[in-house]
């Protein structure tokens, strides 16, 4: 679309024709200053397409002041190659008109025919509104509004879904949204919006009918209560006639009374039986003490012959008891006679025995005396050797102290004797036989050597003399010490008594043999008497007494005291003595026992004799014989009573058995019990028949079936009203549903392009930012680079200055996909971008200019200056 | 010669579940102005009695107020009423019946057997074979003692009964309360008055049921009616004659929308409803936009014509057609969304899906018309 001119007339403040042609097809910008009228041309292009020429409601057209104005607005422009006229009038002269080449329109219609050609709706009355505004609402931004984008978007939706479903390939609808508005109001009158609950008439209409549900099923059940009980009291009226009829405990009663009496009837013959029992009782007990009677006679019979049967056996015992006594007496003498005879020979056997004892005590001391003699001759000598080894340890006692001075002595004189040879001249000589050489004097011959430590001549005859000087000291000074060392040497030799060295050790070593003999010999004498030689003399003296004394004593014994002895051995005798002594006891001990058998069977004897005649005292008493046929009598008597007495009892009994009394007894309480039973039900019906006939009299005076057929119909109402409202419900979120799903496809493919368009001005606004938009064909988060990352916020939080900017762009973004859908665009800034810092104005005019390369803008401000680089030459709009 | 009013089922306490409670108030009042037009029959047709065959009350325990009410409807007739129990107010130990004349409020004029009995009415020239319900339930034929009543030769035996005569009505085969087929003629009756049997149905000769004498229910079996009997002399067949009696016609119809025509017809048969019709419409099939709007305001100018319309358009589908999507301008994914309801109620299977896609379709359809109607007539 391309504006190419415009003219007002009598519109506010340009009550003269005022015209602007020329209108570039690109980027148009007009300045002035405040009042200068930009706005109202704004206003005039607006109310030329929005306002509807008949309304009364732009009033805001007339220029001040001036009742009669007509104000009037006419455009050229173009919308591709149809070139259109468009003159529009208002209040005074309310006239429409728009042509073309090919036709003229007039009034309602040509305001259709542009509503249609540029997307937006007419106001059914008055002026016109944003929401009707459509697609120039969103591109024609008015002063101070650019940052405003949701509601402009929202109004031009629908148009902007049918201009560009030749873009998207989808088709849009025209009521699509005003519908979702409807049913979503619609169904949320009936459901939660969030949870799909039952709300408003549905809650009311379920809760109802529940409430009516349970009253129902509470009258029912009380209905089922009465209806059973109506029952109940038909079966007991029943019953109760029938008992009326039937009397039943009266036959009850004439039973219980026939029982009675076979129950007394039988009651007399068990009395019958009971005396006649207690009679045979004290038949029995008569018969029972007659035969015990008779039993005793009998007994006196049996113990007699007992008796004499005892005298008998006593008589056998006495005899046999005296025999055995008169052969223990015998018995008992010649034991006796055997136990003196032992005696004897046992004092014989003892007498000999000792005897011999002391003979041997005799001997015993002589053979000692003995001994002690040869000790007592050992030990003396003993004693006499120990004195001569004391007197040679005298003779031979020597020091060792000086034993061992004079052998270091000997050794040192030895040692210097050496040392004296080795310092020595040493004189050599082998002699002719018959040289007569003499040596200090001396003759040597031969051949041989000499050692000479002082001055020495030599004299060979013929020769003369010759004297040897040994050189030196040493030699002075060795033989003064050897002479000094020998003059101790001898010293001690003296000392000591002895020649020489040998004599002296020879010494010391008797010495020691000498005492060491005599310690032995000491030891010796020990051994042979320990307690010293008295001792050994005092003992012989007492061996020597105790062998007199023994001798003295056997020949006071007398006899032979060494002689042949005929007495047994002492243990013999002993043995011998004591087996005839316990013979002679034993036989004594049985004969006291029989004596004592003898005694008691005597007695026993005398007191059998004395009972067998007591007892046949007895038998023999006169009055017996009498009492004893009195009493087989008596018990022949009993006997037939007693028999006859059984027979009658057993008759009886079997008699009161045929009556079967426990029956009887039974059929008594049986018969009265069910008659009390019988007639006390009776009463019991009669007075529950009564209550309940009370009870469902009150009961039947509810109208309780009335109740609940009227409760039934509240009931089928509420529930038909629910079914209608649960469907209307679920056919309404059926509804919502599947609107809203149709709805968010579609914006889906429309987003695709928009995303495009705005990313394209985006990247003049800024380089690196992304703005993305969201299923509402708005824009949603900013993402731009900062700092080290990104950040991404709301374009709804974002500063005025850059929504407005982000407004501008969106809008330059719908407007290029209506332009490829083939829709008309016309851009129209007033005052946009105020807010935008110098920076981010430059960008804008970047992406405006870019703009206006496909869409014709006309972009109004005050602030030239601010727009001098926009590539256009401004525009000055003044009143002529 | 004497001459009865024949009448049963009365149902006294009855209610209408199905109905708005406005609307089966009046028809349950109905029944009572229903009693008091027969009282009034009899007067005007000079009966010797009425003879009332059962069911008088529909229920056991109804109010004592509703049991006088009754019994006032009563008082256009002085002479003899004859009345036995059915199986809803049937003689048990306690009953509408115990309460009635505990409360008094029986007039003299009426002749209650409440066990089976002889009713003498020799001065009037007949007797009453009384055979009254005593359970609510029974499987034995309670008329068949009136073979061996012996009565006054000359005076004409009447039956009264309630209950299914054998064989004669198939969905009667297994009821309980059985009455044999051949009774009258068996019980040498001259006439035998049964209720149970809410249509007006002559049975043989002598025996009739009279219906109730107003309806209660959509069964087009002849309700609404009462029957005037004229019998010469003992032996003589009876001379019948049906009175119409009811105030409301129950009707039901079945209509099957397949062309627009169909519309039409219903529309016009719906023109012709009167205040005195309770009318049941069911309409099943398929009715496009047009059709629709046009059956919807039918069933509104009828229901506010007759006593009382009940309309089931459930099974009726809303089948838009391509003109009707045009005409309500559902362009775009809207024509699709019909398109696709339109397919979803008659879909197979899920009965309650479809039927709420169908009645999305519809809602759908009129939120179309409304949003039309507010842009045509702003």
């Amino acid at each position: 679309m391309r504006l190419q001119r415009l003219k007002v007339e009598q519109l506010r403040q340009f009550r003269a024709p005022f015209e602007v042609d020329g209108i570039a097809p690109g980027l148009n910008l007009f300045v002035g200053p405040n009042e200068a009228g930009k706005s109202t041309l704004v206003r005039a292009i607006r109310a030329a397409f929005f306002e509807r020429h008949r309304s009364s409601t732009v009033e805001d057209l007339r220029p001040w002041g001036d009742p009669s104005a007509a104000p009037a607005v006419e455009l050229d422009f173009t919308i591709g190659d149809v070139a259109y006229r468009l003159r529009k009038s208002f209040l005074q002269r309310k006239r429409c008109e728009l042509k073309s080449v090919s036709r003229a329109l007039d009034g309602e219609e040509a305001e259709q025919h542009l509503a249609a050609l540029l997307g937006f709706t007419f106001a059914g009355k008055g002026s016109s509104r944003p929401e009707l505004w459509g697609i120039p609402g969103l591109l024609w931004i008015e002063q101070g509004q650019a940052h405003e984008l949701e509601a402009p978007v929202h109004n031009a939706t629908d148009h902007l879904r049918k201009a560009l479903e030749a873009s998207v390939g989808e088709v849009a609808s025209t009521q699509g949204d005003a519908l979702i508005t409807k049913v979503r109001a619609e169904r949320d009158l009936l459901l939660t919006p969030s949870t799909d609950k039952p709300k408003g008439e549905l809650k009311r209409a379920i809760d109802d009918q529940q409430a009516l549900q349970a009253q129902l099923v509470d009258l029912d059940a009380r209905i089922e209560g009465y209806r059973l009980q109506v029952d109940q009291l038909a079966a007991l009226k029943a019953e109760h006639a029938a008992a009326l009829a039937e009397r039943p405990w009266e036959g009850l009663r004439t039973r219980q009374q026939a029982a009675e009496q076979a129950l007394s009837a039988s009651d007399a013959l068990l009395r019958a039986l009971e005396a006649e029992v207690s009679s045979l009782g004290r038949v029995e007990q008569r018969l029972a003490l007659v035969e015990q009677q008779l039993a005793g006679f009998e007994d006196a019979r049996r113990a007699l012959a007992r008796r004499e049967a005892g005298v008998s056996e006593a008589e056998q015992r006495l005899e046999a008891a005296t025999a055995i006594e008169d052969r223990r007496v015998d018995e008992h003498a010649k034991a006796q006679a055997a136990c003196v005879v032992t005696a004897a020979d046992l004092e014989r056997a003892r007498q000999g025995d000792l005897r011999r004892e002391l003979a041997l005590r005799a001997a015993d001391a002589d053979a000692r005396v003995r001994e002690l003699d040869a000790l007592l001759q050992r030990a003396a000598e003993a004693q006499s050797r120990i004195e001569q080894l004391h007197q040679r340890t005298a003779a031979t006692v020597i020091d060792a102290v000086d034993v061992e001075r004079l052998r270091k002595l000997a050794a040192a004189l030895e040692a210097l004797q050496l040392r004296r040879d080795v310092a020595a001249t040493r004189i050599r000589f082998e002699l002719a036989d018959s040289a007569a050489v003499t040596l200090d004097g001396e003759a040597v011959d031969g051949s041989g050597e000499r050692l000479v430590t002082m001055p020495t001549t030599i004299d060979v005859p013929g020769v003369g003399r010759f004297e040897v000087v040994p050189g030196g000291d040493a030699l002075g000074t060795l033989a003064r010490d050897e002479a000094d060392t020998r003059a101790a040497f001898e010293a001690l030799l003296r000392r000591c008594g002895v020649a020489d060295l040998a004599q002296a050790q020879g010494r010391m070593a008797e010495h020691r043999q000498a005492t060491q003999d005599g310690l032995q010999a000491a030891t010796t004498l020990a051994s042979l008497a320990p307690k010293g030689v008295d001792a050994l003399k005092a003992d012989r003296a007492a061996q020597i007494v105790r062998g007199e004394d023994a001798r003295a004593r056997v020949a006071m014994l007398g006899g032979d005291a060494d002689g042949q002895d005929e007495s047994l051995p002492l243990s013999e005798a002993e043995a011998r003595h004591l087996a005839a002594r316990t013979q002679a006891d034993t036989i004594g001990a049985q004969l006291a026992e029989a004596r004592q058998a003898r005694l008691v069977a005597r007695e026993q004897h005398e007191a059998a004799l004395r009972e067998r005649e007591a007892a046949r005292a007895r038998l023999d008493a006169p009055e017996r014989q009498t009492q004893e046929a009195e009493a087989g009598r008596q018990l022949l008597a009993s006997r037939a009573e007693r028999d006859s007495l059984r027979a009658s009892i057993a008759a009886r009994r079997e008699a009161v058995e045929r009556t079967q009394r426990d029956l009887l007894e039974q059929s008594v309480e049986r018969y009265r019990r069910s008659a009390d039973v019988a007639l006390q039900g009776h009463r019991e019906r009669e007075s529950q028949i009564t209550r309940l006939g009370g009870s469902l009299e009150e009961a039947g005076a509810q109208g309780f079936e009335e109740t609940r057929a009227a409760l039934a119909v509240r009931l089928e109402a509420t529930e038909r009203r629910r079914r209608e409202l649960d469907l209307r419900a679920k056919a309404l979120d059926l509804l919502l549903e599947r609107l809203e799903a149709r709805r968010r496809e579609l914006t889906r493919r429309l987003r695709a392009p928009l995303q495009s368009r705005i990313d394209h001005y985006m990247r003049l606004l800024f380089p690196k930012a992304a703005l993305e938009i969201g299923d509402d064909l708005l824009p949603g988060l900013l993402t731009r680079p900062a700092g080290p990352g990104d950040e991404t916020g709301a374009v709804a939080e974002l500063s005025h200055g850059a929504r407005e900017q982000m407004g501008v762009l969106v809008r330059l973004a719908y407007a290029d996909l209506l332009k490829d859908a083939g829709r008309p665009t016309l851009l129209i800034l007033d005052d946009a971008l105020v807010h935008s810092d110098l920076q981010r104005l430059e960008r804008m005019k970047r992406v405006l200019f870019d703009a206006a390369q496909r869409h014709q803008v006309l972009l109004f401000t005050c602030h030239p200056s601010a727009w001098q680089d926009i590539g256009v030459a401004p525009r000055a709009i003044a009143r002529s | 010669m004497p001459r009865f009013l024949h009448t049963a089922d009365w149902q006294i306490g009855r209610q209408y579940v199905q109905f708005p409670p406005e609307d089966g108030a009046l028809l349950a009042e109905a029944r009572l102005e229903a009693v008091a037009t027969l009282a009034r029959l009899a007067t005007e047709h000079a009966v010797d009695a009425v003879l009332v065959a059962g069911d008088v009350f529909d229920a056991q325990a109804v109010s004592a107020r509703t049991i006088r009410r009754l019994f006032a409807q009563l008082s256009g007739y002085a002479g003899p009423w004859l009345m036995i129990p059915g199986n809803h107010d049937a003689a048990l130990a306690e009953s509408v019946w115990t309460s009635a004349m505990r409360i008094g409020a029986l007039p003299p004029n009426v002749h209650l057997a409440l066990e089976p009995a002889v009713l003498d009415f020799a001065s009037l020239g007949f007797v009453a074979l009384a055979a009254p319900l005593t359970q609510r339930h029974t499987y034995n034929d309670l008329t068949e003692w009136f073979d061996a009543a012996q009565t006054q030769p000359g005076l004409l035996r009447i039956g009264l009964a309630h209950g299914c005569v054998q064989g004669l009505l198939d969905e009667a085969i297994d009821s309980p309360n059985p009455i044999g087929a051949d009774r009258a003629r068996s019980a040498r009756l001259d006439y035998l008055a049964l209720g149970d049997w809410h249509g007006c149905r002559q049975v043989d000769e002598r025996t009739w049921y009279s219906g109730t004498p107003e309806a209660d229910r959509f069964r087009d079996n002849d309700p609404g009616f009462a029957l005037l009997v004229d019998i010469e002399a003992s032996g003589r067949a009876p001379v019948v004659t049906r009175i119409e009696t009811g105030r409301f016609r129950w009707r039901t119809r079945e209509a099957v929308v397949s062309v627009a025509s169909d519309v039409e017809r219903i529309a016009g048969e719906l023109a012709g409803v009167q205040a005195s019709d309770v009318l049941s419409l069911q309409v099943s099939g398929q009715v496009d936009l047009p059709g629709l709007v046009r059956l919807r305001d039918a069933i509104g100018l009828a229901e506010a014509g007759a006593r009382h319309l009940q309309a089931d358009l459930s099974a009726l589908r809303l089948v838009p057609t391509a003109e009707d999507i045009a005409e309500l301008d559902a362009d775009g994914y809207l024509g699709e969304l019909i398109a696709e309801l339109r397919d979803a109620q008659s879909a197979k299977g899920d009965a309650a899906a479809a039927a709420v896609a169908a009645q999305a379709l519809e809602l759908l359809a009129t939120f179309l018309l409304e949003g039309r109607t507010a842009v045509a007539d702003p």
